[in-house]
């Protein structure tokens, strides 16, 4: 990349990955926000009111909800019940690292009414995968992302339920790779495992690991979902898909616990990606690997939704991206089996010379957010 | 025994290694992890546009893969010329693959085998799916040619091919598999080796790609399958099924 | 992460004949790695002076005597190999030049130094691929410097479609087996020829190269 360009209207650099800036150098996450306002919803909710309709009632659960317990799964899980008298199973593929927050607001949610399944794989596995991701990838969570997307679509094929709902389309909402119109409506598991995994699970065997401990992260055969009919649909498709209005949401129906230090290391919210104890790291990863961190990403949702202008944004970003994820590192740590000083070794093997430059004895963006 | 071979596919745009999908350029990769120890083969494809790059970025990186693998390195990807390849060769290739140049006048892979050797020459073929059959197509897949890829490939065979890479267009950068039969039309018809590409997902596709699509060699192009880690996970699998390859 | 071999002791300059036709980058990249200089030249005088001589070889053998010739390269050749001695290592096509003769593409006289011809390469089993390509076995099937510490069976990289065909059974040292076995290593005296190439062949062929460098 010879030249490092940021978004015009957020401040997404062009960094990452299958996104696309216009002639005006605006993203294609910003247009889409745009392209939003002008959706007619009332159709779309119309749509989704007879989709419903045609499968309603024929078993114990109406729905699968991928659910990690955090705002915005909780939020359709409630809604699905509340609004439209569904009754669905919630799928949880474990964190890598659960901790308290996630384990109170799951419980929390559930006392509200409703079924879940957790699936927590083995860590033997889970622990060496994560390793070698951190070190090949620069993505201690590679196989985790594969287990998210496959546990819901193998619970549906096993519970029988032919409709699973996924909150948004990452590729339209946050800038990305759209394949066609209708992989924002219907999920595609190929376009999935083509860009978010990368590879196979089934790939993953090694010395230690054989083809049963990958179990939890394959997706089940094809015509066993085509046995059962399984639709993977989005949420996001037929409701205006608002991070800041699900947080509202959920604080309305239940008490949310929130990260305790009033933010998250490395951005300014306290409300996102809670759980898991790895995620600091995972985020601080991207910034190293692409030159844009957790503050850039959720300033930039913020823009988007007009919750911040981008001055505003680019304050925080500037003042939180770069901070080092030192909260949760012991636990980081331990999970990988890795000290201090052999993370930084594997951290500095995924910086991008073409972003990053070492000057005055540290590493510094070739071209900072402007 | 002849091994058989696992062969990693490199394509530069501009020098910066990139994925294709169904040969658009898609992502960049940002970390290049190839393990030049355990793969067999590597293949480095300039898939720059014309116009959109220059070609000197991609010459480097031809120089720095020869200076640091110690296997076998097929250049190619606008190779247009004699001096085009003896160029790549001088960086370093072992072999230069041809394609677009080759269907517009197949006389050149001739001279490149009477100056560099047959065994030097590798045709590369890109098909798309028509009607009952396959048809090939040039130029980043653009411009379809007419050409069945079998009497293509048994024509570059007798023209002096040392070897075929038959790739699917439409499984370019997907993990769904190979086209088998794409390949096993090509392997009927030509004695030289093929050299199979475009799709390959999981290692049980490479099996296949062996055992159903009667290749020599099966190609990936993707970055997640370069890792050591990686090789020897396929290269186990393959021995498992049976097919004999380089530990 | 990268497994190195260790670097060999003492730096000495191989000389990697330039006729314009070899892999030269990859023999020369493989020689520094083993911690010699490599010397890549087309100049008669530097090769006739060389300690030590490696011919590459990717091409047609028709096309490799000529610049040879063309070059002026035969007589310094014959004065650092025959009439001086010193090791010389034909690398695929460049061993083949050593032959009396090939049939590739027509006729061609080659340097004769070594009583074999050079012939197509014809499997017993017609349906095996010609050229032959990837890493075979080579089975040591009489003691040679080259092979000093290197497991008999080996694999090491070929891409050919035409072979030595010796006629004197004693310069075959090494073998492989392709619808019949083909001579792959070959010596006489300090001449020394692989049909493969050890600079593509991973650990054992860059074992075999730095046995070259050191012990023949």
């Amino acid at each position: 990349m010879r030249d490092v360009r940021f978004c015009a209207r957020c401040v997404m650099p062009n960094t990452r990955p299958r996104i696309v800036f216009d002639a005006l150098g605006v993203c294609n996450g910003c247009r889409f926000a745009e392209e939003k306002s002008r959706i007619d919803w009332t159709a779309r909710r119309r749509d989704f009111e007879a989709l419903i309709e045609a499968g309603r009632g024929r078993g114990t659960y109406d729905c699968i909800v991928p659910w990690s317990g955090g705002k915005d799964s909780s939020t359709i899980a409630h809604r699905l019940k509340a609004e439209f008298g569904l009754n669905p199973l919630l799928v949880t593929f474990s964190p890598l690292i659960p901790n308290a927050i996630g384990a109170r607001n799951r419980e929390a949610f559930l006392n509200l009414g409703f079924d879940s399944i957790m699936i927590r794989p083995n860590q033997k596995a889970s622990r060496r995968l994560a390793r070698r991701f951190l070190e090949e990838r620069g993505n201690p969570k590679v196989h985790w992302d594969a287990g998210v997307n496959a546990a819901p679509v193998r619970s549906a094929v096993e519970q029988r339920v032919p409709l699973v709902l996924y909150a948004e389309h990452g590729e339209s909402e946050y800038g990305g790779r759209v394949l066609s119109e209708d992989h924002r409506r219907m999920r595609d598991l190929t376009e999935v495992l083509e860009h978010q995994i990368g590879d196979d699970p089934a790939n993953w065997t090694d010395e230690v690991i054989g083809p049963r401990d990958l179990a939890p992260y394959l997706y089940p055969a094809a015509e066993d979902v085509a046995c059962v009919g399984v639709k993977a649909l989005y949420f996001g498709w037929f409701f205006r898909w608002s991070m800041a209005e699900n947080w509202q949401y959920i604080q309305g129906v239940m008490p949310f616990a929130t990260a305790p230090n009033g933010r998250t290391d490395g951005t300014f919210t306290n409300f996102d990606s809670l759980d898991d104890a790895i995620d600091d790291l995972y985020y601080h990863l991207q910034y190293i690997k692409f030159g844009f961190g957790r503050a850039t990403r959720d300033a930039c949702r913020m823009v988007q939704n007009g919750e911040l202008t981008r001055a505003e944004a680019l304050e925080k970003v500037r003042a939180y991206d770069d901070e080092f994820p030192s909260t949760h590192l012991a636990e980081a740590l331990d999970y990988l089996g890795l000290d201090e000083a052999g993370l930084a070794r594997i951290l500095d093997t995924h910086r991008n010379d073409e972003i990053w430059v070492f000057e005055g004895n540290r590493w510094r963006l070739r071209h900072p957010p402007r | 025994m002849l091994r058989r071979r696992v062969i990693t596919v490199l394509a530069f745009h501009d020098g910066v290694l990139t994925r294709t999908k169904a040969f658009e350029p898609d992502t960049r990769y940002t970390h290049n992890l190839v393990d030049l120890w355990s793969i067999d083969e590597i293949v480095a494809l300039d898939v720059t546009r014309p116009g959109s790059g220059e070609r000197g970025n991609f010459l480097a990186v031809v120089r720095a893969l020869a200076a640091r693998c110690f296997v076998p390195l097929a250049a190619g990807g606008g190779v247009r010329s004699m001096s085009d390849a003896e160029t790549l060769l001088g960086a370093g290739a072992d072999k230069v693959v041809v394609n677009t140049a080759a269907l517009d006048r197949p006389s050149f892979i001739g001279e490149l085998a009477r100056a560099y050797g047959a065994q030097a020459v590798v045709v590369a073929i890109d098909a798309r799916r028509a009607g009952e059959g396959y048809e090939v197509c040039a130029a980043f897949a653009s411009r379809p040619t007419g050409w069945y890829p079998e009497a293509w490939a048994a024509r570059a065979q007798a023209e002096g091919a040392g070897e075929i890479l038959i790739t699917s267009v439409e499984r370019d950068g997907s993990l769904a598999g190979y086209d088998l039969e794409l390949c096993r039309r090509v392997a009927d018809a030509v004695s030289v080796p093929v050299l199979i590409a475009g799709g390959a997902g999981n290692w049980q596709h490479f099996v296949e790609g062996i055992t159903k699509g009667g290749a020599d060699a099966v190609c990936t192009a993707n970055v997640y399958h370069f890792t050591e880690a990686s090789i020897q996970s396929a290269k186990a699998h393959l021995a498992r099924a049976g097919i004999a390859v380089r530990a | 992460m990268r497994r190195r071999l260790g670097a060999t002791r003492g730096v000495k300059t191989v000389v990697i004949v330039d006729y314009g036709l070899g892999n030269l980058a990859s023999v020369a990249s493989a020689v520094a790695h083993l911690g010699h200089e490599p010397m890549v030249t087309a100049e008669p005088d530097a090769v006739a002076r060389a300690e030590r001589v490696i011919l590459p070889g990717v091409g047609a053998f028709g096309d490799g005597m000529a610049r040879l010739r063309q070059r002026g390269l035969i007589a310094a050749l014959e004065r650092v190999a025959i009439e001086r001695g010193r090791p010389l290592l034909g690398i695929c096509l460049g061993g083949q030049l050593l032959a009396t003769e090939s049939e590739e593409f027509g006729h061609h006289e080659g340097l004769g130094w070594l009583p074999a011809r050079v012939v197509r390469l014809t499997p017993n089993d017609p349906t095996m691929r010609v050229p032959h390509v990837g890493w075979n076995e080579v089975r040591q099937v009489a003691p040679c410097p080259l092979f000093e510490g290197i497991a008999d069976g080996a694999l090491f990289y070929h891409m050919h479609g035409y072979r030595l065909e010796a006629a004197e059974d004693s310069i075959v040292v090494g073998e492989t087996d392709y619808g019949g076995g083909f001579p792959s290593v070959v010596r006489r005296c300090n001449l020394y020829a692989t049909q493969f190439h050890p600079e593509k062949s991973q650990r054992a062929g860059l074992a075999l190269l730095a046995n070259f460098l050191e012990r023949a």
